[in-house]
């Protein structure tokens, strides 16, 4: 397996961004030609969208993963899954018991494959997209499976969400009471949005973003992996709706060491060839500003 | 490879008994959501053709290999559809349906747990986003209409 030198932010993406394409004209194999041709070391999938016969992918599944992973120098770096909790008609959560069942598959699945973060997606019970009510205890009950397995449950941060919440600071709060490393956050960069795109429904509607850059830096501790959102780059590798260079200085200042895991979040994303262009041009962005 | 749109032209066809009667048809379609959804998070809605409805109790799907009615597929929570594989629906109607052309609709959904209702719009007042959410809302607005115009030969 590949292993980045780096020390600070580093390029991956996630098999997330594709996914107007996925299956219809490209494969897994597709995707990770096309990181290795803009020099992304790290990939995330999605457990329920990526891995065929998921929960219980063939070894020749399993094979053809590894081999990907090392022709291609990738790191699995960051396993997308869901706590689903509207899993049955008419109940809004499901209980600890059965989430837990949920999230244990994944937390082994996910070390199989060589993945150490996982972005823990829990359902939500409002439009501020609240948690559900027994969060704590599901996470509580995982974590010492989770140490076991070397992987930290990721929640994501999430526009509407914003990094000044009472959401984020429940997550802070539980972190520090059980100091565990099994358990962190994810910044999706969705969350600085401060520009509508032309001709595409977004938010923020009135142009002031859920959060702000120089809120990161209290939070770097706690954040394992960012889904490096973005909407639209334009032809000189400007992303014209997310402050990226303010972004990656604070991480970059703050000594942050991590993957940014591209996730295309614009429109288009079913006509051949412009989901890769649009990652191409944001690597290009990403490497500049980084200076590597 | 999986043909883009939902409803697929491939798999579109009369089903027959051992004696060689037309008994319905199938018709598959795949998800084009970005991610599989266990079975028991599948709403199965009407198939219609030319406008004619066939409900949820005239239909099996195939999943897997494996054939569920609607009420079965919504008890079973770890069984999963990938996105890659096809659904096929076969519907009861019998004589089949006739040579030619096919308005064909399929109406499903899946209520997602992650994210407010699909297809919701949040309320004008913001002061009301913390509120929780009707879990009523979650199935209606999850089953959407998906259409194609196919032949039968």
């Amino acid at each position: 397996m590949a292993t980045p030198a780096i020390k600070g932010p580093k390029r991956g993406v996630s098999i997330y961004s594709y996914s107007g394409e996925w299956g219809v004209t490209m494969n897994l194999e597709d995707c990770f030609k096309d990181m290795y041709d803009m020099g992304a070391t790290g990939v995330e999938i999605l457990a329920n969208g990526h891995i065929e016969n998921y929960p219980q992918p063939t070894n020749e599944w399993m094979d053809n993963w590894f081999r990907l992973c090392t022709k291609y120098n990738i790191t699995p770096v960051e396993y997308g899954h869901w706590v689903t909790s509207r899993l049955y008609r008419g109940e809004m959560e499901l209980n600890t018991e059965e989430s837990l069942r949920m999230l244990k598959q994944d937390i082994i699945l996910a070390h199989r494959l060589g993945f150490t973060v996982l972005r823990t997606k829990l359902g939500v019970i409002d439009w501020v997209l609240t948690p559900v009510r027994n969060w704590r205890e599901i996470i509580l009950g995982a974590l010492d499976l989770a140490e076991r397995y070397n992987v930290c449950m990721c929640p994501e941060i999430h526009m509407p969400t914003a990094l000044s919440s009472k959401m984020v600071a429940d997550y802070v709060e539980f972190i520090d009471k059980y100091q565990t490393n099994n358990f962190g956050l994810n910044i999706d960069f969705g969350t600085f949005q401060n520009a509508n795109m032309p001709n595409f429904p977004g938010t923020p509607e009135d142009g002031s973003p859920c959060s702000y850059p120089h809120e990161l830096r209290p939070l770097l501790p706690y954040i394992h992996a960012c889904h490096a959102k973005f909407n639209n780059m334009s032809e000189d590798f400007q992303e014209t709706t997310i402050p990226y260079p303010e972004i990656i200085k604070e991480f970059v200042d703050g000594g942050w060491d991590g993957y940014f895991l591209s996730e295309y979040e614009g429109p288009h994303k079913d006509e051949p060839g412009f989901v890769s262009e649009q990652l191409k041009r944001q690597h290009v962005m990403m490497k500049r500003i980084l200076g590597y | 490879m999986l043909e883009k749109q939902n409803v697929q032209t491939r798999g579109f066809h009369n089903v027959y008994d051992e004696e060689g009667n037309a008994i319905g048809f199938q018709v598959c379609i795949r998800s084009t959501y970005y991610k599989g959804v266990w079975l028991s998070q599948i709403r199965v809605g009407d198939v219609v053709v030319d406008g004619e409805h066939f409900g949820r109790d005239k239909q099996t799907w195939i999943i897997n290999g494996v054939e569920y009615d609607a009420d079965q597929m919504e008890k079973l929570s770890t069984i999963h559809w990938h996105i890659l594989d096809v659904a096929t629906i076969v519907v009861k109607k019998p004589g089949g349906l006739a040579q030619g052309y096919h308005d064909v609709e399929v109406n499903f959904g899946t209520p997602g747990s992650y994210t407010p209702p699909m297809f919701a719009i949040p309320p004008k007042d913001k002061s009301e986003w913390d509120k929780p959410f009707d879990i009523e809302v979650f199935s209606k607005l999850a089953v959407r209409p998906y259409k194609n115009r196919m032949i039968i030969v």
